[in-house]
């Protein structure tokens, strides 16, 4: 279980460069938990305690637009979600309800502070992932100044 | 405290210095008696000197009063009887004898009124130290080293004590036994007498003389003795640095060179004791030789008699001692007094008030200000910490003390907390100043949180109720004869009168009348703090012992009953994987699984387990051995791989991984033989053991390595029920099995509600169970028994068993149970995120609606609902907002410092007034 965990997070490109032995220190630092269909993984204003990294199964992100929740995203395997909450010390911002199985590593809120002071390679890993984001909402940014 | 030992001992113990100065006189004519008693038995009942006449007859206990004529001349008190030369010499002997024993119990009264003296002046002394560290400013005691202190009340008063019981009476005493010696030898031969005396006087001149380097030696040791004291202390509170730092070896060698240079002066002081006792010996042995040679020449030209020569033998035989143990004491005098002035020169110049409860400012009017003018506060080398600050805050009201670390705010708050007592200017509520804090009384005025929660060893309850504990003002009355001994001997060593068992709790400062009361407030307290939840896991975490607690106990299989209940109604039995005896547990360890129970005595202890050869015979009969062997060398690859490149202090080595620091490298070790050897079979016993001894923790559903194959479980089940079925009876009380009807002491209470194991696999399993449990507890009426149970957790020295955080909680927890006018919170958010801190500060201020609460921040948006806020600059006041609670209304404020406040701060600050400072 433990090697096929590091296998997912292999196949993840955020964790392409990170090496196996701190790959299995992520896993053996996380729990591996299952959600069925519907199932809530977090909730829009939660305190942000918990980090999840989506092994399998597609998951809705929702949020909550005066007037209920609205689906405004959706995540799939490969998946890093809570970071931002936890890294802000800000509640979740949005919801995630499993649209199919999904498995997931969970990360308490203080080992994955500790894996981003400690393993330089996660940190960096994580770094590259926000910056994608900000780079690819920046693009739809742009894209919607131009239409 | 006095600044001389001798004035110290007389002023506490006078009376009874003289009472038994009063007795040794007493005993002083017996004594000299004893000496006279046998002259006349050699000489009148053995040489026959009393008998004209071989069957002569005399008169035998003829006792008079001596007075003098003009009182009316001698008078007989026994007539006496007539005695033969033989019933002389039984009588006589009997009367020796009979002075033999009322001198000796005259010396086991003295004695023992000697040692009682010592002790309770000890016990004074102690006491009076101690009483003196509280009463440290608190500037100074942040210099004491903690366990010099310890050494100082423990170690070095001890000879201080045993010295107070001799100060005077052991010179008195001794000196009459001297001198009765000295002057009965004076009285049998002048020159027998010269010759003792003249003895005497070297003795007394020469070795004290001579003990002078002992004694700097001695001073010598004793100082360097505290430091070691001292210096180990340290190093135990900062082991683990050490550890990380690598600084091992320097650590060895400087103890090493401390111990050294206390060995030297030990063998210093060794030379010149013995030297001295070398010398002291052979003078108390040249002087029979005078009295042989001069005594026996004196009788044999016919001016003394053979009694009068033994008797003055005798009483020579008796001279030594007591100018010996004169010289000693002169010896332990010296002594003592240089180390009674060590102690006292550690004590600062001025100390804190001492308690005084008649001048308590109590609680003061809700609506009397608190007005500051001039304060001032200055590091030691006179670096201004804060500027002159004049200010009048209205109260009740919640103030804000806003800056960065090291800023005025930090100063204020410290002056405020009474945490520093150097400053200049004046604080006061209405006619009462702020100077000389009144600790008998202090926290129904003001409590303090700092950002060091200053635990002590105890429980989290008994450290919450710190500040509640008054001196009772009913104190229960002695009634039996035990209680009142133990209050008089209090009294006479000026000690505290009232136990510290009696009821010590003042439940008026919390609001409450009673000890339920107080728990409910407790608890509500640490919800305030973000404790509660803890101490309700704390209480499902402990440890109980049936037979204290039969009653919970005895509801234990009831409450496991509905938390299943309540589990299924919720579709949530998959949390909790039971123990069953016929199946494997996969979120269990292999150790509870092959015992289906856990190891309770000192036969099965960590370490000891898998080299058991009990153990070991049904693991090789079940084929588990090797298998075993093999998992364990797997984890250990495993750990090695993961975490060998971490650092020891790593948290995430010490959470995570299977093996610890200390042990990686032999586990290291063992994995290059194994593969050197290609076969775990050629790893020695202790290696295999080793192995076994870490596959037994492993856990299938935590660890994940896929180690437990369907046949290996198949195994463990087979070879536990060989383990109970062949288990030797002198294994009885090393194990605990698993019975579901039975309460088992070596688990938790969790571990008994659920008689089962939490899953690792479940998302958030273990809070989800322990919502439940909560849930099924309090619908049971046992939630209450959870919490008494988490308040009797044990923090540790210093809280060391605890957290950070809950360290922080628990002492913002403590400031909030009284029900203090004022409360200051000082940096004591420091462990905490600003989420965290935002939602215990909510928490709080509910709590303190109505009264002050003064906080320092450093985030000036958390302050903008608070009614008062003050912004510091370095040490200067920059901004402040003043107004009366709820409506905000302006209030004077007089600030000799202020400077320019920048554009976004005044968006969120409503200022009343500024000035610039006339130097600025």
């Amino acid at each position: 279980m433990l090697a096929n965990d590091v296998t997912s997070l292999q196949r993840i490109p955020m964790f392409k460069d990170v090496d196996t032995a701190k790959l299995k220190l992520i896993v053996l630092a996380s729990q591996r938990a299952s959600y069925r269909i519907g199932d809530r993984l977090l909730t829009e204003g939660e305190r942000a305690d918990t980090v999840f990294i989506i092994l399998e199964g597609k998951a809705n992100v929702m949020r909550n637009d005066g007037n209920g929740d609205v689906q405004i995203a959706q995540v799939e395997s490969g998946a890093v979600v809570g970071e931002m909450g936890v890294v802000l010390d800000k509640p979740y911002s949005g919801t995630i309800i499993a649209e199919t199985p999904v498995t997931v590593l969970r990360i308490d809120k203080r080992t994955f502070l500790d894996l981003l002071t400690q393993v330089p390679q996660f940190s960096l890993a994580l770094i590259r992932e926000l910056a994608n984001r900000l780079l690819e909402t920046s693009n739809l940014y742009v894209k919607a100044l131009s239409r | 405290m006095e600044r001389s030992l001798f004035r110290f001992i007389w002023r506490n113990s006078r009376r009874q210095q003289l009472v038994v100065l009063v007795i040794i006189m007493l005993s002083l004519p017996f004594y000299f008696a004893s000496f006279d008693i046998p002259k006349r038995i050699i000489n009148d009942a053995i040489q026959g000197k009393a008998f004209s006449a071989p069957d002569a007859m005399v008169r035998f206990l003829e006792i008079s009063l001596p007075l003098p004529d003009f009182m009316g001349g001698p008078i007989n008190l026994t007539e006496g009887f007539m005695v033969t030369q033989l019933g002389l010499l039984w009588g006589l002997s009997t009367v020796f004898l009979v002075f033999v024993m009322i001198n000796g119990a005259f010396k086991y009264y003295i004695n023992v009124m000697k040692g009682v003296l010592g002790e309770r002046l000890l016990r004074r002394m102690r006491f009076v130290l101690l009483d003196q560290y509280l009463r440290f400013r608190p500037e100074d005691i942040r210099g004491v080293k903690p366990s010099e202190a310890a050494s100082i009340i423990k170690d070095e008063v001890d000879p201080i004590g045993g010295f107070a019981g001799d100060a005077f009476i052991l010179p008195a005493f001794l000196s009459m036994q001297a001198l009765t010696a000295l002057i009965f030898i004076l009285v049998q031969s002048f020159w027998l007498g010269l010759v003792a005396f003249f003895v005497v006087l070297i003795q007394a001149i020469v070795i004290p003389a001579l003990r002078r380097e002992q004694l700097r030696l001695t001073q010598m040791r004793q100082l360097e003795s505290r430091k070691l004291a001292g210096r180990v202390g340290e190093i135990v509170e900062t082991t683990p640095a050490i550890q990380v730092n690598g600084s091992g070896t320097y650590t060895r060698a400087e103890i090493g060179g401390r111990l050294a240079t206390l060995f030297d002066i030990r063998v210093k002081l060794f030379k010149r004791k013995f030297a001295v006792k070398y010398l002291n010996n052979l003078l108390a042995q040249v002087t029979p030789f005078f009295f042989y040679v001069i005594g026996g020449y004196l009788a044999l030209s016919g001016t003394l008699n053979i009694g009068q020569l033994v008797a003055a033998i005798a009483a020579y035989k008796d001279l030594p001692p007591p100018i010996k143990e004169l010289i000693d004491w002169d010896q332990s005098r010296a002594d003592v007094m240089v180390k009674y002035e060590q102690i006292t020169a550690q004590f600062p110049a001025t100390l804190l008030p001492e308690e005084d409860t008649s001048q308590s400012i109590g609680h003061p009017e809700e609506d009397v200000p608190l007005s500051i003018s001039g304060l001032k506060v200055a590091d030691k080398r006179g670096a201004s910490l804060l500027d002159s600050l004049t200010l009048t805050i209205p109260r009740p009201g919640h103030i804000a003390l806003v800056g960065s670390s090291g800023s005025g705010r930090d100063a204020l708050a410290r002056v405020l907390g009474r945490q520093t007592s150097y400053y200049h200017g004046k604080i006061a509520i209405g006619p009462a100043t702020w100077a000389g804090p009144n600790h008998g009384r202090s926290s129904l005025l003001m409590t303090y949180a700092g950002q060091d929660p200053f635990l002590s060893s105890g429980s989290l309850k008994d450290n919450l109720i710190a500040p509640l504990r008054r001196e009772p003002e009913d104190a229960v009355q002695a009634t039996d004869a035990a209680a009142r001994r133990r209050r008089l001997e209090a009294e006479l060593s000026g000690t505290p009168a009232v136990a510290p068992d009696e009821s010590w709790i003042d439940y008026r400062c919390a609001g409450v009348s009673s000890m339920d009361e107080l728990d409910e407030r407790i608890l509500a307290v640490l919800d305030r703090t973000g404790l509660a939840e803890e101490v309700y896991r704390l209480g499902l975490r402990s440890k109980i012992d049936p037979a204290s607690e039969p009653e919970l106990v005895a509801r234990i299989p009831a409450a496991r009953e509905l938390i299943f209940k309540n589990l299924a109604a919720k579709d949530l039995m998959h949390l909790v994987e039971p123990l069953d005896p016929d199946r494997f547990n996969q979120n269990a360890t292999l150790a509870e699984n092959l015992l289906f129970g856990r190891q309770i005595g000192a036969r099965l202890t960590e370490g000891r387990f898998a080299s058991d050869p009990y153990l070991r015979s049904i693991l090789e009969a079940e084929s588990l051995l090797f298998p075993l062997i093999e998992i364990g060398l797997s984890m250990a690859e495993t750990a090695i791989e993961i975490f060998a490149d971490l650092e020891p202090g790593d948290p995430l080595f010490a959470r995570f991984s299977f093996i610890s620091a200390e042990d990686m490298p032999e586990y290291q070790r063992l994995a290059e033989q194994a593969r050197s050897r290609g076969n775990v079979s050629k790893l020695a016993m202790d290696g295999q053991a080793r192995l076994i001894e870490l596959a037994l923790s492993y856990v299938e559903a935590r660890h994940r390595l896929q180690l437990v194959t369907p046949h290996l479980r198949t195994r463990l089940l087979r070879a536990r029920e060989s383990f109970r079925r062949h288990l030797p009876r002198s294994y009885a009380a090393d194990i605990e099995f698993y019975q579901p009807d039975r309460y088992m002491v070596s688990g938790t209470l969790q571990d008994n509600l659920l008689f089962g194991r939490v899953a690792f696999d479940a998302p958030d399993a273990l809070n989800r169970v322990q919502v439940i449990a909560r849930d099924s507890l309090r619908e049971l009426g046992l939630d209450r028994e959870i919490n008494r149970l988490g308040l009797a957790h044990e923090v540790g020295p210093s809280g060391k068993f605890l957290q950070a955080e809950q360290r922080a909680s628990l002492a913002l927890a403590r400031a909030l149970l009284p029900k203090a006018a004022i409360v200051v919170i000082d940096g004591a958010f420091g462990p905490f995120s600003p989420s965290e801190t935002a939602q215990m500060l909510t928490g709080i201020r509910a709590e303190m609606a109505g009264r002050t609460l003064i906080v320092s921040l450093s985030d000036i948006e958390q302050a903008a609902t608070f009614d008062t806020a003050l912004v510091f600059d370095g040490s200067r006041l920059a901004q402040s907002r003043i107004s009366a609670p709820g409506d905000r209304k302006l209030a004077a404020v007089n600030m000799s410092s202020i400077v320019d406040i920048s554009p976004e701060r005044e968006t969120s600050m409503e200022l009343v007034q500024e000035s610039r400072h006339a130097g600025q």
